[in-house]
């Protein structure tokens, strides 16, 4: 349990934990303001009583927001942005360390209250925190850093440049994020990418998930109070313009991850001058080839398929919403999609899927509705019998639509999935990750395909929602987008050669 | 002992043991309900039992619909039987139909569960509980140098034959459906030849066998399989030839101190069938009131 | 139609002709209701293939349906998707279609083999709630409908409600002022200013948004078309799909500033292309006390938790499934996509559920639909 520790620190009093959701540089003050309540459940041992847990939430006034965003800039203008970049990752990889400790309080606060937030399933959350930390270790961030940099080092100096001269590139002063909070956790990563390139961080995180960013960053600052300045975790009301614009105008680059109209509303508001990076929604899909089919394999298959839908109960934009499943294989689609049914039962017994507004609920039974007095010859509808926990729509033909998701998906029979994902096509805005379970022979045909479609990953069935370190989010260099590159072309060089005096030019 | 299970005479020659009113056709499946005793997951369900006119069979069909099941009452020959068993299921407060089919038969087994899915639109549970034509009488049957290929062929064809077209009908359904339940009438024999009726236990043996197998596959669509292996089991048609000692010599041996009943026989069937069996697959529930004991 | 059928209308008419004076609240008739419910439910599902399917793998049959709230409700998806009809469909005599504002390519259709039940249900159920006799004394008045009628639209149930309103209880000089395709807003001022000038109380009908254009011409012209003491305001629909929210009370409030009328003079009727019964709010018949929603003694209003569709009690918001026997040839139960809450009165109607907005990145299927419909569209232009 954490004790008190100060100011920044978690305050005990009577019992009740208060978690303040912010993290602020040394020197910014905000006051506490409004507060959320949460009960945890006791451990059980012992005769655990439950622990009130209150999530307090901070004033932000524009004058404060003015204040926070100068300070960051000064902050990592005076130390981030003059580390090294090893240093840099050696700082994360050591918040990351702390983290894959499983005796690390943060992480076991972090395990107890998301599944609380969130509602997704405790032991989704605690294996799925786990995955995505380790994504973050050293050796993984050089892969970030080397995925995007030919020479890394350019983050550190003027390096020679691939084509003569100089170059350099430099990270955001200032780098808000407008975080979202979908899957526990991501923050992190989009935290990671901006320190990565050295950028002072203002994060607002999503309200769904106000946690994650928060520890994550007191971790960081607990390590390097040095450093600490130029970090800061602050919810706001979203769209509140008079706290926004004095932030905003100070911001080099800004990153929102949301809804279409969501981070077209940021976009409004983000000036001219400054950066802006979004990562809107996305369409994900499989694809099964008959070679997934065989006898030995099929029902394995199907258990990575079902994992990919059900996580974090689809709510990732790399969870599939559409199967495409190949006709010759040992078990023919329709029995498949029978397969993916009833794993999609057992996986319910084994992870329950969170509870879902009204809205979401009914989204579903029309869902369901549309398809089980379809027309259409074969189409069957597989739903969990009492609720709206899984649904499998499985049709013979081609076809490509989004589903209400919430552990929703179509199947689609098909002869040769090479040619069948094109029923995609009209979504190709929207694509983004492809799992895929296909003979290697064919795995670069379809490739080639699927990256004519606009699809930006391809990942095994089974690991689409675990994005390796690297990941080029949505078809960018990620860190290269945050940086400003300066050059220093061979004129400027051979110029200055010129002007040392000791030079003596052998021509006129 | 004598025979392990007795089911519906699939014989051609039906005639062979009278019809016995008021005992061996009435069994009391309604105690259970009317102690408010309700298995869960029955409600609704669609049961296909196999041989459901007589003995054990048609206590099986009649505990499902006490329970509110709709149950396709398989017969031979006897019609007349199996109708009385319909009506019998409705006053129970169930639904059925008859359907004929003889089961040793693939096509006719193709065609039956068709039938069933056309008028019931579902079929959840299977209950192979047919026999074919066997003798159960200690004092006639046959010795090991007397039993050869042809009589173990044509009990194997029957027994494993029955089960497996079974299996190949109703598996798409079942599959469709990502659920269903499939139980097969064996024997104890197969565990403890008291009698060995070497052509008989031999083929419920491969019932056995093959239910496991099957359970290994079909468990990934939600469908279970598993077996309940009966005692000596009176009154039925078919254990009438099993006289007064070889009973007494079972009784002797039985822990609960009598022979099985078919609704004790039903229990299990019903339990299997139930929610409470949920993840209960690939195991055969002896209901022999203790006289074999093994893992 | 089978002479089944003609039995079950035949039932049908016989159970409204009993119970005219009732309401959905009425205990008096749940055996009889309950019966014919079965009843109709058992004749859907030995007629109607696709609903018999989606019954049977609930396991719901005539044999284990022991009551009237077991009866599955057919989400109103299935008139988009499917032909939800006893009888064969190319016999109907009206087919009555949404209004397709969402997704015009995709109507939902129901069929109506006769319309002897719709039409018995329709006047039954409009003399019980908006002509009662305490406050239309006589039954008969002056209808100006806003809206078409089933001349400019014969597809529309709404447009074929108005036509048998005002041939039923509409006086000689009803008028529809809904004509080729516009609404004339100067001939119903005319109009009303005539039965101001006669002193002659009406009724105007429409569909909300109507109601909203005619008050946009008003502002516009900076007029008010005050209507006769004794008048009265029928409207349905709300607005949602009209890209305005419009608030009950915003609208009493119109009807006070713009018509003169108050708010105990205005009725709403909730009706859908998929029932063949209205629902109403109980203003008329009660001196303006109860709001709350109900139907005539045919209609049973359940609703059901959104996630299992097990019935909430009262006070619990959820999704409004409505049972109306007089809806014989499609389904007796439908599953809407409203939000409801039961009150001791009836119902209250919370809103339509939009797409949703999903928790996270995943793409809401709003947007994405729009998307496809915009790529589909750059294609062909």
């Amino acid at each position: 349990m954490f004790v008190a520790e100060g100011r920044a620190g978690w305050l005990a009093a009577e019992g009740v934990i208060r978690l303040p959701l912010w993290v602020v540089p040394p020197g910014v003050d905000l006051t506490p303001g409004r507060t959320v309540a949460v009960s945890l459940p006791g451990s059980g041992a012992g005769g655990d009583a439950p622990v009130r847990v209150e999530l307090v939430y901070p004033e932000v006034t524009p004058a404060a927001m003015a204040g926070l965003a100068a300070a960051v800039r000064k902050a990592c203008a005076a130390s981030l942005a003059r580390l090294k970049t090893a240093e840099v990752v050696d700082w994360i990889d050591a918040a990351v360390a702390r983290w894959l400790d499983p005796d690390y309080l943060p992480r076991q606060w972090a395990e107890r209250l998301l599944p609380l937030l969130t509602g997704y399933d405790a032991e989704t959350v605690r294996l799925e925190l786990k995955r995505l930390l380790r994504t973050f270790r050293r050796k993984e961030l050089w892969r970030f850093l080397d995925a995007d940099f030919a020479n890394p080092d350019v983050l550190d100096a003027f390096r020679p440049g691939p084509a003569g001269g100089w170059v350099r590139a430099l990270g955001p002063r200032l780098l808000v994020h407008y975080l979202s909070g979908n899957v526990p956790g991501l923050s992190v990563w989009s935290l990671v990418m901006g320190l990565l390139v050295k950028a002072g961080t203002i994060a607002k995180p999503a309200s769904g998930e106000p946690l994650m960013a928060v520890l994550f960053a007191r971790t960081l600052a607990d390590i390097r109070p040095d450093l600490a300045g130029a970090l800061a975790v602050v919810p706001w009301r979203g769209g509140d313009e008079a706290v926004e614009a004095p932030l905003l105008a100070q911001a080099d680059a800004v990153v929102a991850y949301g809804s279409d109209q969501a981070v077209a509303a940021i976009a409004r508001r983000v000036p001219p001058h400054a950066r802006f990076l979004r990562y809107g929604h996305r369409i994900s899909f499989a694809v099964i080839g008959r070679e997934a089919l065989a006898p030995d394999r099929y029902a394995d298959t199907c258990h990575r398929l079902a994992d990919d839908i059900c996580v974090y109960d689809q709510q990732s934009c790399m969870s599939p919403q559409v199967v495409f499943v190949e006709r010759g294989g040992a078990v023919a689609p329709a029995a498949f999609a029978a397969l993916l049914a009833a794993e999609m039962e057992r996986y319910q017994v084994r992870r329950p899927r969170g509870p879902v507004a009204a809205e979401e609920a009914l989204a579903i039974q029309s869902f369901r509705g549309a398809f089980a007095f379809s027309g259409a010859e074969g189409t069957r509808v597989f739903a969990s019998t009492d609720d709206t926990a899984w649904t499998v729509v499985y049709h013979e033909e081609p076809g490509f639509a989004p589903t209400p998701l919430n552990r929703s998906v179509h199947v689609h029979a098909c002869d040769d999935v090479v040619t069948a994902v094109e029923a995609a096509a009209p979504y190709r805005p929207y694509l983004q990750s492809v799992g895929v379970a296909i003979h290697p022979a064919r795995l670069f045909p379809l490739a080639e395909r699927l990256a004519e479609l606009g699809v930006s990953r391809i990942a095994a069935v089974g690991e689409m929602t675990r994005a390796m370190a690297g990941w080029h989010h949505d078809g960018r260099p990620n860190l290269a987008d945050l940086v400003r590159f300066v050059d220093i072309e061979p004129s400027a060089e051979r110029w200055a050669e010129r002007l040392d005096a000791d030079v003596e030019w052998d021509g006129a | 002992m004598s025979n392990g299970t007795v089911h519906d005479k699939m014989a051609h020659e039906a005639t062979e043991m009278a019809h016995e009113p008021g005992m061996a056709h009435e069994p009391t499946v309604q105690s259970a309900t009317s102690q408010g005793f309700m298995a869960p997951g029955l409600r609704g369900k669609v049961v296909l039992v196999t041989g459901a006119s007589r003995g054990i069979g048609r206590a099986v069909a009649l505990a499902f619909a006490a329970h509110g099941a709709f149950v396709a009452v398989n017969y031979l020959s006897r019609a007349d039987l199996a109708a009385a068993v319909v009506d019998e299921a409705r006053r129970l407060g169930g639904d059925g139909m008859a359907v004929q089919a003889d089961v040793r038969q693939r096509h006719a087994v193709a065609r039956m569960v068709a039938e069933v899915v056309a008028a019931a639109g579902r079929i959840d549970v299977v209950v192979n509980n047919a026999l074919t034509n066997y003798r159960f009488d200690p004092k006639q049957r046959q010795l090991a140098w007397e039993t050869g290929w042809p009589q173990v062929e044509a009990q194997v064809a029957a027994s494993l034959g029955a089960v497996v077209h079974m299996a190949e009908a109703v598996l798409p359904y079942m599959q469709a459906q990502a659920s269903g339940r499939i139980i097969h009438i064996v024997s104890n024999l197969v565990d403890f030849p008291l009698v060995p009726y070497h052509d008989y236990t031999a083929a419920k043996a491969a019932v056995v066998g093959y239910s496991r197998s099957l359970a290994a596959e079909v468990g990934r669509f939600g469908i279970t399989v598993n077996c309940v292996a009966p005692g000596l089991t009176v009154p039925t048609d078919a254990s009438r030839p099993t006289k007064e000692d070889v009973r007494e010599q079972v009784i002797r041996l039985t822990p609960m101190g009598r022979l099985v009943t078919p609704d004790d026989v039903a229990g299990a069937v019903l339990f299997l069938a139930s929610d409470w069996a949920r993840m209960v697959t690939g195991q055969c529930l002896r209901v022999d009131g203790g006289l074999v004991m093994r893992d | 139609m089978r002479p089944e059928s003609q039995r079950v209308v035949d039932e049908v008419l016989a159970y409204m002709h009993r119970f005219a004076g009732e309401t959905s609240l009425s205990a008096v008739c749940d055996e009889a209701f309950d019966a014919l419910a079965r009843r109709i439910f058992a004749y859907q599902f030995e007629h109607n293939p696709l609903y018999r399917r989606y019954c049977q793998a609930r396991r719901r049959t005539p044999h284990t349906v022991r009551r009237w709230q077991d009866i599955p409700p057919v989400p109103i998806q299935a008139f988009k998707e499917g032909v939800m009809s006893v009888e064969p469909p190319e016999e109907a005599v009206a087919v009555f279609m949404t209004s397709g504002t969402t997704r015009p390519d995709r109507r939902g259709r129901n069929f109506h083999p006769s319309l002897a039940v719709w039409e018995a249900s329709m006047r039954t159920g409009f003399r019980r709630f908006v002509l009662p006799e305490s406050a239309v004394p006589g039954g008969r008045m002056t209808m100006f409908v806003l809206s078409p009628g089933d001349d400019e639209m014969p597809n529309s149930s709404l447009a074929h409600y108005f036509t048998v309103a005002v041939q039923t209880f509409g006086r000689a000089d009803s008028r529809f002022f809904f004509r080729a395709g516009r609404l004339d807003v100067d001939a119903f001022l005319d109009a009303v200013a005539a039965a101001h000038a006669a002193a002659q109380p009406v009724m105007v009908l429409g569909a909300t948004f109507a109601y909203a254009h005619v008050v946009d011409a008003l502002r516009a012209r900076g007029v008010r078309a005050v209507l006769p003491p004794g008048s009265l305001v029928f409207d349905t629909g709300g607005m949602k799909g009209h890209g305005r929210e419009l608030r009950r009370e915003a609208f009493h409030a119109w009807m006070a500033e713009w018509f003169g009328v108050t708010a105990d003079r205005c009725i709403n009727m909730y009706g859908m292309t998929e029932l063949s019964s209205q629902l109403y709010d109980q203003t008329l018949c009660t001196n303006g006390t109860v709001r709350d929603k109900t139907g005539p003694a045919w209609v049973r209003t359940l609703i059901l938790h959104p996630d299992t569709l097990v019935p909430l009690p009262e006070g619990e918001t959820g999704v409004i499934a409505h049972y109306d026997l007089a809806n014989w040839n499609a389904a007796v139960a439908i599953l809407t996509e409203d939000l409801g809450v039961r009150t001791p009165h009836g119902f209250e109607l919370i809103g339509r559920i939009a797409g949703s907005e999903a928790r996270g990145c995943s793409a809401a299927i709003d947007e994405v639909l729009q998307a496809a419909r915009e790529t589909a569209g750059d294609v062909r232009g």
